[in-house]
């Protein structure tokens, strides 16, 4: 599902030094994988889940996603690609606060050329999976933390994505919340979604929800479990 | 375009509609008065310039130390020797100044104007009323216009007149008829007599008249023709034709550096609103533009979306602003804007505009207004869209 080798991301800082955040990474993750990128603020499990995502290019190395070869491809060709294939959950949920939770779950599929009609039944598909319908017309502002974090996980469903990406989705959320949101995930993990999950939340490392887990430092692997 | 992108345009205007009703009233006042004040300006130049057009080719007045006398009808037929005039003839016209409490004190000044059968030394406007209504002149009644006869009803007056002639003699003079047609805002204020009646008001003795205009077929005679006028009496002021077109383009020329100011303020008002939204935009919005770009959108749909948002509000503005603008100007008659653009040191009574556009210069404004708004508002959104939108992912 995805293979990666050698992957460097470097930044240039405004004193035009160069700052490594990911270093000589190779990972292979396979189809209905549920994987954790471990490590603490910094270690690049952020960085390197962007680049899977195809937000953010490598400055070297390759990366295949489900056959597409995101390091080498144009950003709208990637951004296509992350609509069409991947379901992103946000940290903050990132939900736009003054639109219904119907309307942020179809957002993604807004520019698309899939009907009206079709886009509502891939909604509301996706808000049922996620345990959001009942709050459908509901603006996304008015919604507890919980409920905006289903929202969210609707939203990153709603084109029946291969690869879903998770963000510390735990971050914004209690003990209770997170394990809700394990047992959602446990819920897509049986879909057979791949899931690649960045956190530092023990919660998160103590449950059994994941097949591997990738422990992440100053940018480089240092283990996989 | 997509239909559910211009929903999505749509439902992102209501959504803002707090921030978006204050740039949308902030836009229509400043399209609106610059648009009112355009169409003020040229419904009176049209207005004036169509007046002018059927006015005779030279006016002859006699001056004396400068300052207009009356001049002797005996030289119409000297100067109707000279080759090439169709025809010459005295006028007797002036200005009757009338005050009363009832109009706060405030004077106004009529317009009298000496008017016989087959007389077509004014215009062709004034021709046709003496044609149609000459018996109410030969009864000695006048015509006169609806802007001036409600002034008069002001006063008292009604069914007629009291003129006080330089001596201050009264004179009694029935309205025979309240005229509407003469459209131009000199009409307006015009009280036609018969120009036995016109001398008396004014106090033009016989055997003179207020000027002697001069019918020319040919106008590339009329130059030629002034000269030889001026020879044979050096003491006459020769006015052509031309030259009163300059002296109210001139007017209006004048009127422009109004105008340039007016646009100054239009623009600036334009540059802070838009400065307001390119300074930056809202912390919101921003967040907005990531999201979508980070759940798939192309840059090419955000600017898509906000550029039909930001075209429906500033088209929409503009729009209403001309009809706002029409409203005012030619149905309530331009407050306030027809002073600034009509003063004159004879205050005439109130007269009413006449919808004349210049379609060019309204579209020029149109598409300097969306165009730069749009171009203004869209780079900082294009700006917002092409930055990484991984820090949404935090």
């Amino acid at each position: 599902m995805i293979k990666i080798e050698n992957l460097y991301k470097i930044y240039e800082t405004p004193s035009k030094e160069e700052q490594i955040a990911l270093d000589n990474i190779n990972l292979d993750i396979e189809e209905g994988e549920c994987v954790l990128l471990r490590g603490h603020s910094g270690s690049g499990k952020s960085t390197l889940l962007s680049i899977i995502a195809g937000i953010l290019k490598p400055s070297k190395g390759f990366i295949e996603v489900d056959g597409a070869k995101l390091s080498k491809v144009p950003d709208n060709f990637s951004t296509i690609f992350r609509r069409d294939h991947i379901g992103n959950i946000f940290q903050k949920y990132n939900l736009i606060p003054d639109l219904s939770v119907t309307d942020n779950v179809i957002a993604p599929l807004i520019p698309t050329d899939i009907s009206y009609q079709k886009l509502i039944e891939q909604g509301t598909r996706a808000m049922k999976i996620a345990n959001i319908y009942h709050k459908k017309d509901n603006l996304a502002k008015n919604l507890s933390g919980g409920e905006q974090q289903r929202c969210a996980i609707a939203r990153a469903m709603v084109n029946d994505p291969k690869l879903i990406l998770a963000d510390e989705p735990s971050a914004n959320l209690d003990p209770e919340l997170t394990q809700q949101f394990i047992q959602e995930m446990h819920k897509l993990k049986e879909l057979h979604k791949t899931i690649i999950i960045a956190s530092h939340d023990d919660i998160l490392f103590k449950s059994d929800l994941f097949t591997k887990v990738v422990f992440l430092d100053k940018g480089k692997i240092y283990d996989i479990n | 375009m997509n239909i559910k992108l211009l929903n999505y345009a749509l439902s992102s205007i209501f959504r803002k509609k707090t921030k978006n009703l204050i740039l949308f009233f902030g836009l229509l006042f400043s399209v609106s008065l610059l648009i009112s004040s355009l169409f003020t300006a040229f419904s009176l130049k049209t207005m004036v310039l169509k007046e002018i057009s059927s006015m005779p080719e030279i006016t002859v007045q006699k001056v004396l130390g400068g300052r207009t006398e009356l001049i002797e009808k005996d030289k119409i037929y000297e100067i109707q020797q000279i080759k090439g005039i169709s025809s010459v003839k005295e006028r007797v016209w002036g200005y009757y100044y009338f005050q009363h409490r009832r109009l706060n004190n405030e004077g106004v000044n009529f317009t009298i104007v000496g008017l016989d059968l087959y007389m077509d030394e004014y215009k062709d406007s004034l021709s046709n009323v003496a044609l149609k209504y000459y018996d109410v002149l030969n009864d000695g009644k006048m015509i006169i216009g609806k802007e001036a006869y409600d002034t008069i009803k002001k006063g008292y007056f009604e069914d007629f007149f009291h003129f006080y002639t330089p001596e201050g003699e009264k004179i009694k003079v029935d309205v025979g008829m309240v005229i509407d047609e003469l459209e131009s805002f000199e009409g307006s204020s015009m009280m036609i007599v018969s120009q036995e009646v016109a001398q008396k008001i004014l106090g033009v003795k016989d055997g003179y008249a207020t000027d002697i205009v001069v019918k020319i077929p040919n106008e590339t005679e009329i130059d030629n023709i002034k000269d030889q006028i001026i020879k044979l009496y050096p003491d006459s002021r020769v006015i052509t034709k031309d030259d009163i077109y300059s002296a109210y383009n001139g007017m209006f020329e004048f009127k422009n550096g109004f105008f340039l100011a007016l646009f100054l303020i239009y623009s600036f008002a334009l540059f802070l609103l838009i400065f307001e939204k390119s300074s930056g935009l809202g912390e919101l919005e921003k967040k907005e533009i990531a999201t979508l770009r980070a759940v798939g959108w192309k840059i090419n749909d955000i600017i898509k979306v906000k550029f039909t948002e930001h075209f429906i509000l500033i088209f929409t503005s503009v729009v209403s602003s001309i009809l706002i603008s029409y409203i005012v100007v030619f149905i309530f008659d331009a407050p306030i804007i027809k002073n600034i653009f009509y003063s004159s040191s004879e205050s005439l009574p109130p007269f009413t505009m006449v919808p004349n556009i210049e379609i060019l210069q309204i579209l020029g404004i149109i598409a300097v207004s969306v165009i730069l708004y749009l171009a203004l508002v869209l780079i900082p959104i294009w700006r917002s869209a092409i930055i990484d939108p991984s820090e949404s992912l935090k």
